[in-house]
């Protein structure tokens, strides 16, 4: 009986916590189908009156938020990718291979996952202009690169350190060049670091805003978070279809979220294994 | 295989690719921002060398840097000893056998996937104090003396902000800390129960322990996050009203490319840099001695 | 062994090309100064243009000018707040495009002028005969004898808008003095109003209030300080500086306002939730369009010892304008040039169409009937003095310091002597 009663209390607090989760999102997506009269002089938590769809349809066309989303996913991805055989190959050479420089390099690279990119902005931009890539994707996927390569080298190194030498040995008796041996053998088994790593990189690319907003002059190359604050600012006096641009620009990561939470979970729990 | 390994071709061809967009992108414009530093530039006239006279002005003369400092420490303070044990509290409850739990894990890790940017905006309205839903909920509900203008009002913005970033992030923290209870074999705390150590009890001697080095991961990230705090800022208060909510990689960007003083800017990363460097040192000596006392 | 290794190099270095070409000629077919190779192959030369004027009018005429010109338009609008930062970014590193817009006041005007990224625009003025069309004292000359810009708005006066909506259900007047102000807005809350709607986010509206208020307790005091005949701690600044704080406190201002965004506190004044709502006359065409015959205006109340038409706050044209600058190093600058200035010309259309003074001869009928405009048409003309904005005056950083410290006054973090000694202070080094 006594059970039973803590079992229903610790339901309810879920539930208090999962509605307190949730509420500001009910209200972002019933907004999304409200006009501005309905939404300054209604009342703000109902359901809106009637469920326009313009505000969706002046979002996807006006704001061109397809657009943003797509420049957001082609850069997250560019550098995902590159981090991730950047970081590897690097902390592969930081473990297993033997130079002079390797603990300096290693420090450097470890001072780079405390300092925050904000330091680097100003020459960045100096160097992305003689480079002559300021205002191309370039401009912010490089930097993206070189930010997130730190971490990326320090969780994998931390990895590899605790993974036995035996089966890239067997695969360089087998013949394979160390190159092989480190494209065959060694990056399927950095799956799970990899894509912890490759979660962390996800969450910081994709908000990132600075550097974005510094060095993306063209309106086509705007990524979500640059193209919602500047449509925040022609639109602010409209909070429907800015609404709408948001609830358009979250559905597709939902969606991916729902599809891969199982095994983005067991990322985590390969991720929370390093130490 | 030892002697592939140490083939300086081999070597280079690893490192060389990373190492030279680090080089570039990263560790020379931190060099370059401290020779910035000790210049007096707008970013169109020549620069000036000045000394240390930008620093002096920083810890002397600029009042609102201290509010900053303080701000940045109050997003580290709040992220690691509020944001981390809720974390940690709901991760225990969605570890819980129970019907339903991978629902409720997944309703607390959604904020999550929105960008920052997005979350800001939406807070900004919610906090709206003429046509915002906070107020007019508390009104409904019967809390119409505790309504207030949050980011509106100097005494309440920092902590308005600071609400968001926690709603927003708790669940990722979660996510890892649940990810760790799961790595606890089950036999624990059977062999716990044995000894009459359940609830509370079970956590603190089997979970607690096994999770030191999880919790560990979780406290640099937080503070990595605090440190680098700047797009909720910018977003929701940009910095107002009158400071209260500024933090210094904010006022580094509005030194520059709004008043335009792109050598005091670069004094404001430098400093940056080095705050980083220091927690992060002092961190790592807590930490460590913390894990002999286990 | 070696050609194993030497495919992985390859096709690593294979693919890294494939990014960065596919990136660089993501950008090479988005146009902007570097836009040639795109737009050689349609034949037509494109221009880039910046703009921070949400108001959808710049689009359009915007099109219409490259449509006449002969060019391909790459309109690019960015966020007010973000437009200022961004375009110090690229003015430092000779990024700019084609044609860009840039707010008035010296602080903003200088940078653009000092960079020397800006072409001088004579020749085309002469060559085409367009700049006999600007009205006198309508181009700016600078020192060396060029003119760099052309407007892209009309002279601006800061006036008070209010609601007329609201203030007949209030059964009251628009506020002709200080104590009409004082009794509106003590009615206006005790209606549930808000009797000013004012965003504090920017500062910079608050800012120029504050100016205001100077204005109306001496229209040459701030001219007398600056110059050193007068201190900015004399009776004219302290006393509106009590005025504000008197304001204040009689919650003249919507809750919160302090963090309220311009837009976001314009909105509450165009939805008939404030009763007043003080800004440039620039906006009087999108409030206009918003509010129809809802609108009210009125000159600045008589606040002091000065009549509402001794002055008003503002920028003349004549000084330093909304502009439009042309890039010098822009690849087509003279198609450039030449779009900047019949974009002026046909904005300035689209203001006598609005019924507002325009800046340059027009042969476009005025369309509007609209009462307001026609009164502060007539009330503009009347006026003897337009103060410019101080900030406007202020290089840029200290025009940042002065804002932050109006800001602090209206958070009540100062009194009005604290606030004026420390304005004397701060304005008197910035000499």
């Amino acid at each position: 009986m006594l059970r039973k009663t803590k079992n229903s209390s610790i339901y309810i607090l879920m539930i208090i916590i999962a509605v307190l989760q949730l509420f500001p999102l009910y209200w972002l997506v019933i907004s999304a189908f409200k006009d501005n009269s309905e939404i300054i002089g209604g009342t703000v938590w109902a359901l809106p009156a009637e469920w326009r769809l313009s505000n969706f349809t002046e979002a996807w066309v006006s704001a061109k938020v397809n657009q943003f989303f797509g420049n957001s996913v082609i850069v997250t991805l560019v550098t995902l990718l590159f981090v991730l055989l950047f970081a590897s190959m690097m902390a592969y050479a930081l473990t297993r291979m033997k130079f002079k420089y390797n603990s300096l390099i290693l420090f450097i690279l470890l001072m780079g996952v405390m300092v925050p990119i904000h330091a680097t902005l100003i020459p960045l931009f100096m160097i992305l202009k003689n480079l002559g890539i300021l205002s191309s994707r370039l401009s912010i996927i490089l930097p993206y690169i070189a930010v997130n390569l730190p971490i990326g080298v320090y969780m994998l190194s931390a990895f590899l350190r605790t993974m036995p030498k035996e089966l890239e040995e067997a695969a360089f008796m087998d013949g394979c060049g160390v190159v092989k041996s480190f494209f065959k053998v060694v990056l399927p088994l950095l799956k799970p670091p990899l894509a912890s790593v490759a979660i962390f990189v996800f969450l910081a690319v994709w908000n990132e805003l600075l550097m974005a907003s510094t060095f993306i002059q063209k309106q086509e190359l705007r990524t979500l978070p640059l193209g919602l604050m500047n449509f925040s600012g022609q639109y602010s006096i409209s909070w429907g279809p800015l609404a709408a641009a948001m609830v358009i620009s979250t559905l597709p990561i939902l969606l991916a979220y729902v599809l891969f939470s199982d095994q983005m979970e067991k990322s985590f729990t390969a991720g929370a294994i390093l130490k | 295989m030892e002697k592939a390994l140490s083939n300086k071709k081999i070597i280079a061809l690893f490192l060389l690719p990373g190492l030279t967009v680090f080089l570039i992108f990263y560790f020379v414009p931190i060099v370059m921002t401290a020779y910035y530093s000790l210049q007096d530039w707008d970013g169109i006239n020549p620069m000036a060398f000045i000394g240390l006279d930008n620093y002096t002005k920083m810890f002397t003369m600029d009042k609102s840097f201290w509010q900053a400092v303080w701000n940045s420490l109050a997003f580290l303070l709040v992220g690691v000893f509020i944001q981390l044990p809720v974390s940690f509290a709901l991760a225990l409850l969605v570890s819980r056998k129970m019907k339903g739990r991978k629902w409720f894990r997944n309703i607390y890790f959604f904020p999550v996937v929105m960008s920052t940017t997005m979350v800001s905006l939406l807070w900004v309205k919610i906090y709206d104090p003429n046509i915002g839903m906070l107020n007019t909920l508390m009104d409904t509900l019967g809390l119409g003396a505790w309504t207030g203008a949050w980011l509106g009002d100097t005494k309440t913005a920092l902590l308005s902000v600071l609400i968001v970033t926690t709603w927003h992030y708790v669940g990722y923290n979660m996510l890892i800390l649940f990810a760790g209870i799961q790595g606890i074999p089950e036999q624990y705390y059977e062999a716990a129960k044995l000894d009459g150590a359940t609830g509370w009890k079970a956590v603190r001697h089997i979970t607690f322990p096994l999770l030191s080095d999880v919790l560990r991961i979780c406290i640099v990230l937080n503070v990595i996050y605090a440190l680098k705090t700047f797009e909720s800022v910018y977003v929701m208060t940009n910095g107002g009203p009158l400071n209260s909510t500024t933090v210094i990689a904010l006022k580094m960007f509005q030194e520059a490319f709004l008043k335009q003083n792109f050598g005091y800017g670069s004094a404001l990363a430098v400093f940056m840099v080095l705050e980083c460097l220091i927690i992060s040192w002092v961190l790592n000596k807590i930490l460590t001695q913390e894990k002999i006392e286990y | 062994m070696f050609g194993k290794k030497f495919g992985v190099v390859a096709a690593s270095a294979a693919l890294v090309s494939v990014v960065l070409t596919s990136c660089g000629g993501a950008e090479a077919n988005n146009g902007g100064t570097q836009g040639q190779e795109a737009a050689a192959a349609d034949g037509k030369k494109s221009v880039t243009l910046w703009i921070f004027d949400a108001d959808p009018m710049y689009q359009s005429a915007a099109e219409a000018t490259a449509a006449e010109v002969g060019v391909e338009l790459k309109y690019e609008y960015i966020q007010d707040e973000t437009y200022k930062t961004k375009l110090s970014v690229a003015l430092a590193a000779n990024e700019l495009p084609d044609v860009f817009q840039q707010h008035a006041g010296k602080s903003y005007r200088t940078p653009v002028l000092q960079s020397k990224t800006v072409a001088p625009l004579n020749d085309t003025l002469d060559s085409t005969g367009l700049g006999a069309q600007f009205l006198d004292n309508q181009l700016v000359t600078e020192e060396d004898g060029n003119i760099y810009s052309v407007p892209s708005n009309i002279s601006t006066t800061l006036v008070l808008y209010y609601n007329k909506k609201l203030i007949s259900e209030l059964g009251a007047a628009a506020p002709a003095t200080w104590e009409d102000l004082q009794a509106l807005i003590k009615t206006a809350n005790d209606k549930g109003m808000i009797p000013i709607a004012l965003g504090g986010k920017e500062r910079w509206q608050a800012d120029l209030l504050y100016d205001m208020l100077v204005a109306r307790e001496d229209v040459n005091a701030f001219d007398k300080a600056i110059n050193g005949q007068a201190k900015f701690t004399d009776p004219p600044f302290v006393e509106a500086a009590n005025k504000v704080v008197t304001l204040v406190n009689s919650n003249a201002f919507q809750k919160g306002f302090l963090g309220s965004a311009y837009l976001d506190a314009q909105e509450l004044f165009k939805n008939d939730k404030a009763v007043m709502w003080i800004d440039g006359s620039f906006n009087f065409s999108s409030l206009s369009t918003a509010m129809g015959d809802n609108l009210g205006y009125i000159a600045f109340p008589k606040t002091g010892a000065e009549d509402v038409l001794s002055a008003t706050i503002g920028f003349q044209n004549a000084q330093a304008p909304y502009s439009l600058f042309v890039n010098n190093s822009s690849a087509n600058v003279d198609k450039a040039k030449e779009f900047a200035i019949r974009l002026s010309l046909k904005l300035n259309d689209e203001f006598v169409r609005k019924g507002l003074p325009g800046y340059a001869k027009s042969e476009v009928k005025s369309e509007s009937q609209n009462k307001e405009l026609s009164a502060y048409a007539a009330d503009i003309n009347k006026t003897s003095k337009t103060q410019a904005m101080w900030f406007g005056l202020l290089s840029a950083d200290v025009g940042q310091e002065y804002r932050d410290l109006t800001q602090a006054l209206y958070g009540g973090q100062l009194t009005a002597d604290e606030f004026t000694a420390q304005l004397e202070t701060l304005l008197r080094t910035a000499e």
